[in-house]
């Protein structure tokens, strides 16, 4: 793989904490102008990996390249167009919006005062507001203008959306959205509201106990994943299924009905599971990113335990 | 007019179906504007290139026209195809009911019964 070909590219990234590996041999390739949706469960993996993407953690072993500079070879240049926000507001609660954003001023040399201001109206954030009195969804929306005001070419976001409600939650992806198509910027957003992120993203990673599971286009991984119901004639049992292809993931159960979830669908390995079923039908439907993530994940713990 | 949270559609579709029956219910007449995808994207939260890939399926279908440097308009002649590909896309859901009906042993005169009282049922909610 070669690096400068992606935005945010790691090769065998792994960190490990005394025994227990959170990172584990983890290849992204994030494509350049992507809005790239980092996914995986709690303790997956991705606040680690992210914090080794922006420098700070230093992995175990493996590398990170951003617009292909070695961030371990090159930190400030690698890291000067990077913007990142956290998946809590590190803004001082004490200060004004408009103290921080002089604070912020002062420490990053890229600082644009007028695109900083033009977010603040954009935003319609009070300048005289105490940090500690904004809203959830305001408070992100702050954190987004202090990632966004020194016109970052990588904008990472570590779980914005936490916390929000609906309406800011959508409010936020609109911002991410124009933030994107404003610039020729890449993006990289780790969220569990998947609903948004197979709506808002063209590319997803997939991250499961420290390992990329998926990576690929976001139509792919849906348009690859289907649930095939079989009503068998003969009861049929999971091994048996799961002998016939190793794309066979999550399977589910209800009175007669089997339900299998099966990744690279292919018209043909829905008719061998029927034919082994001895099931007169086959429904194939298609599933959310939401089910589909469920599905894939109990799949992988079906298959490893 | 937003997507529905409850569809399992791939999103282009979504988005793609969301014109189709704007057009078909008159929200959007031959020759009306329709969106930019930058406006359509920031409206429905939706990434840009699946905005994209829904309007390239539009435009195949003749019931979208690009304007060179003016934007995308509904064709003339795109009424048509628009409530044909609408009238394709519920015939899905109602062979689903029919499946239903059939699993659940229903009669063909249960079955039309209950689609006569789901229509009532809904033209009454949509006049209150």
């Amino acid at each position: 793989m070669n690096p400068t070909e992606f935005a945010i590219s790691t090769d065998l990234l792994t960190r490990r904490f005394g025994q227990r590996t959170a990172v584990n041999g983890v290849g992204l390739a994030v494509p350049r102008g992507a809005i790239y949706g980092f996914i995986g469960l709690n303790g997956a993996g991705k606040s680690t990996t992210i914090r080794m993407l922006l420098g700070l953690l230093a992995p175990s072993s493996g590398s990170v390249h951003l617009n292909g500079i070695n961030i371990a070879f090159e930190p400030v240049r690698a890291k000067s167009r990077v913007g990142y926000v956290p998946d809590r507001p590190t803004a001082y609660p004490w200060m004004r919006v408009q103290e921080v954003i002089q604070f912020c001023e002062g420490v990053f040399p890229d600082w644009s005062p007028t695109l900083a201001s033009s977010l603040l109206k954009k935003y319609r954030i009070d300048p005289r507001a105490k940090v500690s009195k904004l809203s959830k969804g305001t408070g992100a929306k702050l954190s987004l203008l202090l990632a966004l005001s020194h016109d970052p070419q990588i904008l990472i976001l570590d779980e914005p959306t936490d916390g929000l409600d609906p309406i800011a939650r959508d409010e936020f992806f609109e911002e991410v959205l124009r933030a994107s198509l404003d610039s020729p910027r890449t993006v990289l957003i780790s969220s569990h509201s998947l609903q948004d992120i197979q709506r808002a993203t063209d590319h997803l990673g997939f991250l499961h106990e420290g390992r990329l599971i998926y990576q690929g286009r976001t139509d792919e991984l849906l348009g690859t994943t289907k649930r095939v119901r079989l009503l068998p004639d003969t009861p049929i049992e999971d091994a048996a299924l799961r002998r016939l292809s190793p794309d066979v993931s999550h399977i589910a159960r209800e009175g007669r009905a089997v339900t299998v979830t099966l990744r690279n669908f292919s018209p043909a390995v829905a008719e061998s599971l029927r034919t082994a079923a001895h099931s007169p039908n086959l429904d194939i439907a298609d599933l959310s990113l939401d089910d589909a993530f469920k599905d894939i994940v109990k799949g992988m713990e079906a298959t490893c335990s | 007019m937003t997507l529905r949270s409850d569809s399992n559609l791939p999103v282009f579709q979504q988005v793609a179906d969301l014109i189709r029956h704007g057009i078909s219910s008159g929200i959007y007449a031959p020759g009306d504007a329709i969106p930019s995808v930058r406006a359509q994207s920031l409206k429905l939260k939706v990434n840009p290139n699946t905005i994209q890939r829904a309007y390239e399926e539009l435009e195949r279908e003749g019931i979208i026209e690009s304007r060179r440097g003016v934007g995308m308009f509904v064709a003339a002649a795109g009424e048509a195809p628009a409530r044909a590909s609408a009238t394709e896309s519920i015939r899905d859901a109602f062979e689903q009911g029919v499946r239903t009906s059939i699993a659940a042993g229903l009669s063909r005169a249960a079955t039309d019964a209950a689609y006569a009282r789901a229509w009532q049922s809904q033209r009454s909610g949509a006049k209150s």
